[in-house]
């Protein structure tokens, strides 16, 4: 039997993929090596949500009595946490087993390799007209620092590991890095961040790294930007991490657990690809914008494709990729990245969507900023969640908005509105013509469009 | 009180109108609001209704000939002797220079200016004009940058979701920073058009101008389609051409020739022309196929393509290709055909409906082959599908015969045996 698409790997990319292949008609396969769910379900996005939402209660918790909400005692038991985070993984995997058999995927455990017309996945050989390569990332290393799940981990390990340690150092200032030093420091662990760039969260508008750094710091967690990773030695019962910083000073960080958390590389080197003459660049496969290699009938989508590296990225270029095989999509209708939104889930949360101020500026836009603290908002006050801000960058000719970065409480579901604004071209105008319920953390967002079009009203 | 009627103008590209008709005659008592005449505009035919009533002394214009905006086009007269009007029946002479829509109609130096003149009203005739940019689907940013530009977001093809016009679109239709969409192939280099302005038609262009807009206005069109599966010629095409030899340069195109002068031998009556109170069929198969070039649109004629084997037709139509690209072709190569085909397969257009090429009685449009999920005995497979749309010439065709030769087409492309037997 000849599958019209094969996707080679389960995770948010290629599950949502086979499902839309499926809608259309398609027999559709897909070939997982792991689990369903790939790393945002499992060893990802869910899991770590499912941790980082405990942090934040127990962080609450902590200050509650401040607010004459008095409760004692109140502790962690760091196995249960992590014993939780791991049954919704679980349950996130059953649920998409669950949505291949609802629609008659057939589902295969094992390593896929690509051949001409298909895939051969152990003795079998799937036959397919067209192949989907949704394989993702995996954690990449640092010279020196051998993972052993112990000492050193990467977010992997560190979801697994249910003991937590006294002390941590986080090499890499992103993401992956920041939600964990978040985590640890909540529950007590003395935490150091290594970032090599100038602020945390590097990529992003440096506003948005210079206040997590504030906030960060008042938890007690010691931030290291513009430092390196130089070295690393076992030292006792942890490891002891030599940084370097600007000029070369050197500085030495003794702790129990050092997690690397500096970026993810793609899982492209056993497919196979270049027998086919799909072209990658460091590992990254290339792809046009409707996500097609170049060679007849093999598409890739998600984190092997770089450089976007965010689940909801993946799912919608799956759709991309599929619909352009099934003839519903233009050619050059692809995703584009500059209305993908990305969210980072520590405390105060921060999300963003479209050009940074810097980006802007680069680009020659007539550059208007608005930025509204949450200090000002009454439903931040009320709440006591008044760290952070909305940050909007405009274009003054024609009142385009070009990027939206927010940090605070619940941006990351805040984010959505703007991601709508982009996407359908709002303009200042209809942002600001748009009531917005009061009170709400919503109201950031307007409010920040209101100091961009120079008509700040509550600041 | 004689008063004038003039051209009134439409829009902003419209120089001047030409009177199709007109529905009263000098001598005729004319109403408020009654149509006088029929007029053809660069946008559509309207109906001219009075602005003051009286009785139609003098026309100026014609049926049929064309006056620029604010010429006089005819004169209303109270009612008294219609030899009363001044002018002598010059338009030339008569012509004011062309005023903005807006201007109430010109009126002899003679007459008091009226208290409130009204102002000429033009009717569309046929489908209401979409009021302003309300039906343009269109996004605010892009709105606004059209506003503020004066384009007309109806000029303006969209390309966001669901043909939505967005900023890309219209940065693009400003000659602006929008990058171009990746092209496809198309059969000719474009014709280089500078942003805005006005760009003189090639001859080629001005003579398809004339005849396609005849035909659309003479001819009562119907349209039948028909989807063909294509795999079979996809397979066959692909076997040929990879057999070399007088088949290198094989092309669907050609495959479709073969196969469109084929189904009109089965039905002759497509094969004809209308000529008033008859019609001819002719004895000869020759198809046309609508070729782009450089200066527009031509058809070069493949002769007898129903007699002609495969092979014959790539050697004839790669020849005519190549000389009507290099427009260096001859009398014979643009003459003679009774049928026309027109291929946009090579482009991502899954159909559409051509303008029949007067005086033949049908076109057929091609779309391109596109992989579809079909049934098949219960199945959903994959498969190759392709729409074919047959406009027909009622006067001559009707459903029936559209129908059949689309069943005869689908049989030979979908067996394509026949084609190369």
């Amino acid at each position: 039997m000849t599958y019209d698409l094969v996707v080679v790997g389960a995770g948010p990319g290629g599950y949502v993929a086979a499902i839309r292949a499926a809608q259309l008609g398609l027999r559709t396969a897909v070939v997982e090596r792991d689990r369903p769910g790939g790393v945002c379900g499992n060893w990802g996005c869910i899991p770590s949500k499912a941790i980082l939402s405990d942090a934040a209660l127990f962080a609450e918790m902590k200050i509650a009595s401040k607010r004459g909400l008095l409760a004692d005692n109140v502790r962690v038991d760091y196995a249960r946490v992590i014993a939780r985070s791991r049954e919704v993984a679980d349950q996130q995997a059953k649920g998409v087993e669950f949505l291949f058999k609802k629609n008659g995927i057939t589902y295969r455990e094992g390593v896929a390799r690509l051949v001409r017309g298909g895939v051969v996945v152990g003795n079998e050989r799937l036959e397919a007209r067209h192949v989907l390569i949704a394989t993702g990332s995996r954690e990449r290393a640092l010279p020196g620092l051998t993972v052993d799940g112990e000492v050193v981990v990467t977010s992997r390990e560190a979801l697994e590991v249910p003991r937590l340690p006294p002390s941590a150092v986080v090499i890499g200032g992103g993401a992956v890095g920041v939600e964990f030093a978040y985590v640890w420091a909540t529950f007590g662990t003395r935490v150091t961040v290594v970032e090599m760039a100038e602020t945390l969260l590097p990529g992003m508008d440096v506003e948005l790294g210079r206040e997590l750094e504030r906030v960060f710091k008042r938890q007690s967690i010691e931030v290291l930007t513009g430092h390196r990773y130089a070295s690393f030695a076992r030292s006792g019962e942890g490891g002891r991490v030599t940084v370097e910083g600007a000029g070369g000073a050197r500085r030495d960080l003794e702790a129990a657990r050092v997690l690397v958390a500096v970026g993810r590389a793609p899982l492209s080197d056993e497919l196979g690809l270049a027998e086919l003459g799909i072209r990658t660049e460091h590992g990254f496969i290339t792809v046009d914008a409707n996500m097609r290699t170049g060679v007849d009938g093999v598409c890739a989508i998600g984190d092997v494709v770089g450089p976007l590296l965010l689940a909801h990225a993946a799912s919608e270029q799956g759709v991309v990729a599929v619909e352009t095989m099934a003839g519903k999509r233009r050619d050059g209708d692809g995703l584009d990245p500059a209305n993908v939104p990305a969210c980072i889930y520590c405390q105060p949360e921060v999300a963003a969507v479209g050009m940074t101020e810097a980006e802007a500026r680069e680009q020659g836009h007539d550059v208007r900023v608005g930025k509204f603290p949450f200090r000002s908002l009454g439903r931040a006050m009320a709440a006591g969640h008044t760290d952070g801000f909305v940050k909007v960058v405009t274009d003054g000719r024609y009142g385009a908005i070009l990027g939206v970065h927010m940090i605070g409480t619940g941006v990351t579901d805040l984010i959505a509105e703007a991601g709508l604004a982009r996407t359908v071209e709002a303009t200042v105008e209809d942002v600001i013509a748009t009531v917005h319920a009061h009170p709400t953390m919503a109201e950031g967002f307007r409010e920040a469009v209101l100091v961009a079009a120079g008509q700040a009203v509550n600041v | 009180m004689p008063v004038d009627v003039t051209m009134p103008k439409l829009s902003d590209t419209m120089e001047e109108g030409k009177i199709l008709k007109w529905l009263k005659h000098p001598g005729d008592k004319v109403a408020i609001g009654e149509v006088i005449a029929e007029v053809e505009t660069d946008k559509a035919n309207m109906e001219l209704e009075a602005y003051d009533e009286g009785v139609l002394s003098e026309v100026r214009v014609q049926e049929g000939q064309s006056a620029p905006v604010g010429a006089v086009i005819a004169v209303l007269g109270d009612g008294g002797a219609t030899s009363k009007a001044p002018e002598p029946a010059k338009s030339e002479k008569a012509a004011p220079p062309p005023k903005p829509a807006a201007e109430p109609a010109a009126k002899p130096q003679a007459a008091p200016p009226k208290p409130e003149p009204r102002r000429p009203t033009l009717v569309r005739k046929e489908q209401p004009e979409p009021r302003e940019e309300e039906h343009v689907k269109a996004s605010p940013l892009a709105r606004k940058i059209a506003r503020e530009h004066g384009l007309d977001l109806r000029a303006v093809q969209g390309t966001g979701p669901g043909g939505r016009i967005v900023e890309k679109d219209v940065e693009q239709a400003l000659g602006g920073k929008g990058e171009p969409e990746a092209r496809p192939e198309t059969p000719s280099r474009p014709i280089a058009v500078p942003a805005g302005g006005r760009v003189e038609l090639s001859r080629i262009r001005r003579t398809t101008a004339k005849r396609m807009g005849e035909a659309k206005r003479e001819i009562p069109h119907f349209y039948a389609s028909a989807e063909i599966a294509m795999d079979e010629a996809v397979r066959l095409k692909e076997a040929l051409a990879a057999l070399g030899g007088e088949y290198e340069h094989l092309t669907y195109t050609h495959l479709l020739v073969k196969a469109v002068g084929l189904a009109l031998r089965r039905v002759p009556e497509v094969n004809g022309s209308y000529d008033g109170d008859a019609m001819i069929l002719h004895e000869a198969v020759n198809v046309g196929v609508a070729t782009a070039v450089d200066d527009g649109l031509v058809v070069p004629v493949v002769r007898n393509a129903d007699r002609e084997p495969l092979a014959a037709i790539v050697r004839i139509a790669r020849g005519l290709l190549e000389r009507a690209r290099s427009g260096h072709f001859g009398a014979e190569d643009l003459s003679g055909g009774t049928f026309t085909l027109s291929n946009l397969g090579m482009l991502p257009v899954s159909e559409f409906a051509a303008v029949i090429n007067p005086p033949q009685a049908a076109i057929l449009a091609i779309g391109a082959i596109r992989e579809v999920p079909v049934v098949r005995d219960g199945e959903v497979v994959p498969g190759r599908m392709m729409t074919a749309t047959l406009s027909c010439d009622h006067r001559v065709v009707d459903g029936m015969l559209a129908g059949r030769f689309l069943r005869e087409l689908k049989t030979l492309l979908e067996n394509p045996l026949a084609l190369v037997l």
